[in-house]
């Protein structure tokens, strides 16, 4: 994880009302956070508004994890910098 | 046929449900007849486009012909029950179709759910035959079995359903009555227990009649067909109308914003019927803006309001779109009310006024009518609203007194008619266009042997309209958490009825009448989610 994991994991925590302990790199969202698709949508424009990046729904498609949550936020706001 | 609007003076009047209703004249009047009409007077016209092929409505008829023979064929008579689990195509709209050719009886399984309440509904309707699409089999064969089927009673859907054609025979197969029911639709249940609400042919093409004539549709138009077949709005306002007109329908798997709007463009649809959440979606995908999209005329949803914003974000990007918000419950057959383009500004927050052949009420506990803008229970009565529940005549008298629908729905009604909806029934929860009925998930939660007390309720969600909120009491000595408490109800329910807020408490608030203090429960708990949100931003 990086420097940004602790604000991604606050604003995941909130947003889907979960115990941050719960996040875990491997968590799986659907399986183990129980994400279903609008939660996931609303995830990602919430990352989106907090972050002011713009996540491809290609990219987020292939988001099933935690950890993969993390990634992708971390490489759009590293590109946007 | 023609598209000018009926008038309430225009109908004739019938009875229904033991009471006079208005009925609209010289329609088709079962959707067998419609299809009749069809394969007869455009046989040519495209019918549907589907990931298993497009056909036309000479071709639909064929299908329909030989899929009805081959299911008699096969021990299936007059009455009997066909469940089916299968996503939008081919295979659900002739399901449905040779269903009520051959007088039998189609229930639909809803892919979301999970084997136990595909087991309840096999049972509870008494299906003797299932189909369903491969990914859904490991689970049919379980709840098959649960339910008591033989393992040959569930099968693959393979080609059962479009592998044979025969001539369309016309009348010389009697038609059915237009009160006879060919379908149920399992709505859930404020009992705990799902209800299965009748689907039949004279509330169908009430129905599809009143789309046809306050959308315009012509045959010129394409729908998109996003609502699951298996529930009422797809087939009935969508393929039926189509059906009715000439016009096209195009079935959609599953809707990813981007890919849907190429597909909208792709396939030149003209009429959209989306729930509420999907328009902030398409908001967010750049091509989906006029002029680009001009051919889409229609919009139309219902279910949930669409925030002020998203209609004004409408406005600007797709300035030619014509809005209608539709309200109605699956007992009503889709449409009760329906709020016009040009009514969006002047009434804003209401679902319109009642369709020509329905009339509406507005009454206090004990049934007596309410004073224009008193708010209280709004009760529907027409010829949209369903015979009752199958096999549940006790609920069915309960909903439905003298023909008029209790709708549970807090409502008032101004002096010029327009309904607004002020709260949707208590024990309902609606996310994104699905229902999740609080009771049923407090039976099932309290079924875990670590849960003595379950409150269930929904909170205002953004996107979705509502999520779904928890409050559990864990059972003396044991110990649970919210990631038990999901994992249960995931196993066993939708993704959409998983609760996204779980609380775990020693006691659940109660008045003194001993009724759980819902309201005071979801003031308790938007706070505390708004007050985490804040933390976090500052």
């Amino acid at each position: 994880m990086n420097d940004l994991e602790p604000k991604v994991r606050g604003i995941v925590a909130a947003q889907l009302d979960v115990d941050p302990q719960r996040l875990l790199p491997g968590a799986r969202l659907g399986e183990d956070l129980c994400v279903d698709s609008l939660s996931a949508i609303e995830l990602t424009m919430v990352l989106e508004d907090e972050f002011d990046i713009a996540l491809p729904e290609e990219e987020v498609a292939e988001v099933r994890t935690y950890g993969d949550v993390v990634t992708v936020v971390t490489h759009h706001v590293a590109k946007r910098a | 046929m023609p598209s000018a609007p009926h008038t309430p003076s225009s109908l004739v009047v019938e009875r229904w449900l033991g009471a006079d209703v208005r009925c609209y004249p010289d329609r088709i009047p079962t959707i067998v007849e419609a299809l009749d009409a069809a394969a007869t007077s455009f046989p040519d016209r495209l019918a549907l486009e589907t990931p298993e092929g497009d056909v036309t409505y000479g071709e639909l008829a064929e299908l329909v012909e030989g899929t009805a023979a081959q299911l008699v064929a096969a021990g299936l008579v007059r009455g009997d029950r066909l469940a089916v689990c299968l996503r939008n195509g081919l295979d659900i709209v002739v399901a449905i179709w040779a269903c009520a050719r051959a007088g039998l009886v189609f229930v639909g399984l809803s892919t979301r759910l999970q084997p136990p309440q595909w087991a309840y509904m096999l049972r509870h309707s008494g299906a003797t035959l299932v189909f369903g699409h491969p990914e859904f089999m490991d689970g049919l064969r379980a709840a098959g079995a649960d339910a008591g089927l033989a393992p040959g009673a569930v099968r693959d859907v393979a080609d059962n359903l479009t592998g044979r054609r025969l001539p369309w025979r016309g009348d010389a197969v009697p038609f059915p009555d237009q009160d006879d029911v060919y379908g149920v639709i399992y709505t859930s249940g404020t009992t705990g227990r799902p209800k299965a609400s009748q689907v039949v042919h004279r509330c169908t093409m009430h129905s599809a009649i009143a789309y046809v004539r306050t959308f315009s549709l012509t045959a010129d138009d394409r729908t998109a067909v996003v609502f699951p077949l298996y529930y009422a709005t797809g087939h009935i306002a969508q393929v039926t109308p189509m059906m009715l007109v000439g016009g096209t329908s195009v079935t959609v798997h599953e809707v990813v914003p981007r890919e849907f709007v190429q597909l909208i463009g792709a396939r030149r649809i003209t009429y959209l019927m989306v729930v509420p959440s999907l328009w902030p979606l398409l908001l967010r995908v750049p091509e989906f803006r006029w002029p680009d999209l001009a051919h889409v005329e229609i919009g139309a949803f219902g279910g949930s309001p669409v925030p002020i914003s998203t209609v004004a974000a409408l406005r600007t990007r797709m300035p030619h779109l014509r809005l209608y918000d539709a309200y109605g419950l699956t007992e009503t057959h889709s449409p009760a009310t329906i709020l016009l383009d040009s009514e969006f500004r002047r009434k804003s927050g209401s679902v319109g006024r009642p369709l020509p052949c329905a009339d509406v009420r507005i009454v206090d506990d004990s049934g007596a009518d309410l004073a224009v803008g008193e708010a209280g229970e709004l009760w529907i009565r027409g010829p949209m609203v369903t015979s009752g529940y199958y096999g549940d005549p006790d609920a069915t008298a309960a909903a439905i007194t003298d023909g008029w629908l209790h709708t549970g729905d807090l409502a008032r009604v101004d002096d010029e008619g327009y309904v607004f909806i002020l709260d949707r029934t208590k024990d309902m929860i609606t996310r994104g266009g699905f229902k999740v009925y609080s009771v049923e998930l407090e039976y099932l939660l309290v079924s875990h042997p670590d849960i003595a007390e379950a409150a269930v309720f929904g909170i205002p969600d953004r996107l979705a309209y509502e999520s779904v909120a928890a409050y559990v009491v864990p059972a003396m000595t044991r110990t649970i958490d919210a990631g038990l408490v999901q994992a249960w109800v995931a196993a066993r329910m939708a993704d959409y009825a998983v609760p996204r807020h779980v609380r775990v408490v020693d006691t659940i608030p109660r008045s003194r009448t001993g009724k759980v203090e819902k309201a005071a429960l979801r003031d308790t708990l938007v706070a505390e989610l708004a007050a985490t949100k804040e933390a976090l931003a500052t």
